[in-house]
């Protein structure tokens, strides 16, 4: 019955058009969310310099299931279910904590960093703690960046991801990055509407004021019959510019061009070196960077953004600094955002960077986005809300988006 | 895959930290004497040489208790090593390793650990010397130098108190034929009489008679106190050089509980957040003496693996020796864990 209702709703999608309201505000949407998205996809979650060091660990919530990444002793990553094997509780609280081992704060069984068992008080010599280690989750560091799948049957496109972000992250050497700054906000709305605001830049102009002094809002497509005689000239030179710097960055090893996943796949993403606007420099207020020490040497000058986005995530990364931004999902119309900016390990706060300057754009954007995504799902709660027309020219991602988003639901057998 | 699959990219067992051995086989030695073959279940490799012994450990009623067994096995073998271990009426340990550790279970041990036996006593000559459960380091000795074709030149005298004691007696036939230099006495205080062995005291003269040449050898002895003071004065007398005689006691029980109670200085811990306050005496860690005086610090492993009893020390010094449930860079800014503790010095504690 349920499936039936959900089926109904999401072969009534039309292309072109916003999903059916039930499936942005409905409880079952979100149950089936969790269950086809969340828990069967690779999830940007964190980054390196969540964990740094041996002993570091690093919780979050997905959906309902609490997972923790760990740095091992041999300065491996690994991933597990934040569950106690032994009544369930959860061990490591949300954040970051340092361990000697992984301890249940409950009856204290102890586990090695390795996920194994190796004390039960209480349990009898006879106890078979083999049996019982943490149940280990899939996780992949690709560049810095830090995903994982709790499906026991990973999507295995994570392989082409790996390969094309390995290398155009590698010169930001996110390994040697802190996390300089961090910010939660939740929105008030579905998680689906938070991406769709991240994947179009129609609102950017009026809304993004601070943020269009550094980013080019054409970047994600105009029509041309809009623009005045003048901002047509602009945009034409602009395109030139790209054609250009494309070229030049791609000439001196930095892979440029823009890349997006096929629709049709499982692991979602879209990525390419942006020009900057402005200065040139960063996204902040005068963009110029904010930070002195570089994150590379390769990237020290005029490389531009490389901006990424993936099913829970999105990403730029700059010469003086990153800023990486994961959704979690808390309920049908409330979703979790955390910013982090990273910058290199050996920048001192206060005296290579000021953390002011260094958040000031994304903090007043995630704000203004967090707003319109909830002015976005109060109107589709509305019995007023139809699905609307996605513009061909500066939406065209948001209809890639939904066809991906009720493609992954069907094959989960939900339609 | 099964038991005798070559193991493949076996990591070293650590000896620096606690870890789980299975019990692979239980073997009768004699009436009152097993031993135990004990393996890691990841297949690691534990090193060690002869002599060395490992600290078990297992939980009576929420009390941990720990014994040190020597490893008899031969040093060759690193797939698993064995304690031969005699039940001491009364000796709530030994008891449970007869009764609990059977085929499959597992014990918790730590090491190996130890400096006894011939790589730490140079010599061309050897004269091993064991009395009772002193055996275990012997056997090894002979164990490891036949795996590894070591020439091994040694007089192995061996005192039961009754040939029905001797452990492995049946197993030194082969050994003999293996180390031709090898040469074994094995004498009963008491023996019943048709039996053909040597019946006696282990005497100075008699162990002139056995080993003529003993004034060149170096001595390796293990057994019950009185038997190393006896063959100590003996060889001693028979011109053995002190650096040439070592000892190795096999009652470790007796051996820790003389350390903790050391009669060094009684320290003061004071809580700086409640204000309370109480002394630790020599020898115990600040659990235990918080325990004795009823002051409540929550605990669980008391082994230094879970942290649960970390906290900051804001004056003194300790000397701690945990299980991994501190990083270095928690010590470093002054943390320490209180059942792994034993003050140096006064200690404040932020609690
Ligand atoms: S639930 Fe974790 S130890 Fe009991
Ligand atoms: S009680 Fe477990 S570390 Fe102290
Ligand atoms: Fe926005």
């Amino acid at each position: 019955m349920r499936h039936e209702c959900l089926s109904g709703l999401l072969r009534s999608r039309m292309p072109g058009y916003s999903l059916p309201a039930a499936l942005y505000a409905g409880a079952e949407a979100f149950e089936a969310d969790l269950d086809a998205i969340f828990l069967r996809s690779w999830l940007n979650v964190a980054v390196v310099a969540d964990v740094p060091e041996p002993g570091d660990v690093y919780a979050v919530d997905i959906g309902r299931s609490p997972v923790v990444i760990v740095r091992d002793d041999e300065g491996g990553i690994r991933a597990f279910h934040n569950v106690c094997s032994h009544r369930g509780a959860r061990l490591v609280p949300e954040g970051r904590s340092i361990v000697g081992k992984l301890v249940c704060p409950y009856h204290q069984w102890t586990y090695e960093l390795t996920g194994d068992l190796i004390d039960a008080p209480h349990m009898g010599l006879d106890f078979d703690k083999a049996l019982h280690d943490l149940q280990p989750v899939n996780v992949r560091e690709i560049g810095g960046l830090i995903y994982v799948c709790l499906s026991n049957d990973p999507p295995e496109d994570i392989e082409a991801l790996a390969a094309l972000m390995g290398q155009r992250l590698a010169p930001y050497n996110l390994a040697h990055t802190k996390v300089a700054a961090e910010q939660e906000i939740v929105e008030h709305g579905n998680w689906k509407l938070t991406v769709e605001n991240n994947r179009e830049c129609y609102h950017c102009a009026s809304n993004h004021p601070e943020l269009a002094l550094s980013f080019h809002a054409s970047d994600f497509g105009f029509d041309p019959a809009a623009l005045a005689p003048e901002e047509k000239r602009e945009a034409e030179a602009l395109a030139t510019l790209y054609a250009e710097r494309t070229a030049a960055w791609e000439a001196c090893g930095l892979p440029s061009e823009a890349v997006e996943s096929d629709v049709l796949m499982p692991t979602n993403y879209r990525t390419q070196r942006l020009i900057i606007a402005g200065a040139g420099e960063s996204q902040t207020p005068n963009a110029r960077a904010a930070v002195k020490v570089p994150l590379g040497p390769m990237v020290a000058n005029g490389a531009g953004d490389v901006h990424l986005w993936g099913i829970n995530a999105w990403a730029h990364f700059m010469g003086d600094h990153a800023v990486v931004f994961n959704l979690f999902p808390l309920g049908p119309d409330r979703t979790l955002v955390r910013t982090k900016w990273l910058v290199h390990e050996d920048a001192e706060e206060g005296v290579d960077y000021d953390v002011a300057n260094l958040t000031a754009v994304w903090t007043e954007t995630n704000r203004q986005d967090a707003d319109l995504v909830a002015l976005a799902h109060q109107g589709v709660r509305s019995a007023g809300y139809r699905p609307g027309p996605y513009s061909r020219f500066t939406e065209r991602t948001l209809n890639d988006w939904t066809t991906w988003y009720v493609a992954r639901m069907m094959a989960s057998g939900y339609a | 895959m099964n038991a005798f699959t070559r193991p493949v990219g076996r990591a070293e067992w650590r000896a620096d930290r606690w870890g789980m051995l299975r019990c692979l086989a239980v073997r009768d030695e004699t009436p009152s004497t097993k031993t135990f073959v004990l393996a890691p279940d990841d297949g690691a490799r534990i090193v060690y040489e002869p002599g060395q012994f490992m600290t078990f450990r297992a939980d009576f009623g929420g009390e941990a208790v720990e014994r040190c067994y020597t490893l008899a096995s031969s040093a060759a073998s690193e797939r698993s090593v064995e304690i031969t271990v005699k039940r001491k009426p009364g000796g709530r340990f030994s008891n449970h390793l007869h009764d609990a550790l059977v085929r499959g279970a597992g014990i918790e041990a730590f090491g190996p650990a130890g400096r006894f036996g011939p790589a730490s006593v140079e010599a061309d000559r050897y004269v091993l010397l064991s009395a009772g459960s002193g055996v275990t380091p012997m056997l090894s000795v002979v164990r490891t130098a036949a795996d590894l074709g070591i020439d091994l030149d040694a007089s192995f005298i061996h005192v039961a108190r009754h040939p029905r004691e001797i452990i492995a007696a049946v197993d030194l036939v082969p050994l003999m034929r293996r180390l031709p230099n090898l040469r074994v006495a094995t004498i009963a205080t008491s023996a019943p009489k048709r039996w053909r062995g040597t019946v006696g005291r282990l005497q100075a003269q008699l162990l002139a008679d056995l080993v003529p040449d003993i004034g060149t050898r170096a001595i390796l002895c293990c057994g019950p106190e009185g038997f190393m003071a006896d063959m100590k004065a003996a060889v001693m007398a028979a011109g053995v050089a002190e650096e040439n005689y070592a000892e190795e006691s096999f009652d470790f029980g007796a051996m820790e509980e003389a350390l903790a109670t050391g009669a060094g200085p009684t320290r003061r811990i004071t809580f700086a957040k409640s204000g309370r306050s109480f002394d630790c005496p020599d020898g115990l860690t600040i659990l235990q003496a918080a325990k004795a005086a009823g002051i409540p610090i929550a605990s669980s492993c008391a082994k230094g693996m879970c942290g649960t009893c970390k906290c900051l020390m804001t004056a003194g010094n300790v000397a701690m020796a945990h299980n991994g449930g501190i990083r270095d860079r928690e010590v470093a800014r002054g943390f320490i864990l209180p059942c792994s503790s034993r003050p140096n010095t006064d200690i404040v504690l932020d609690r």
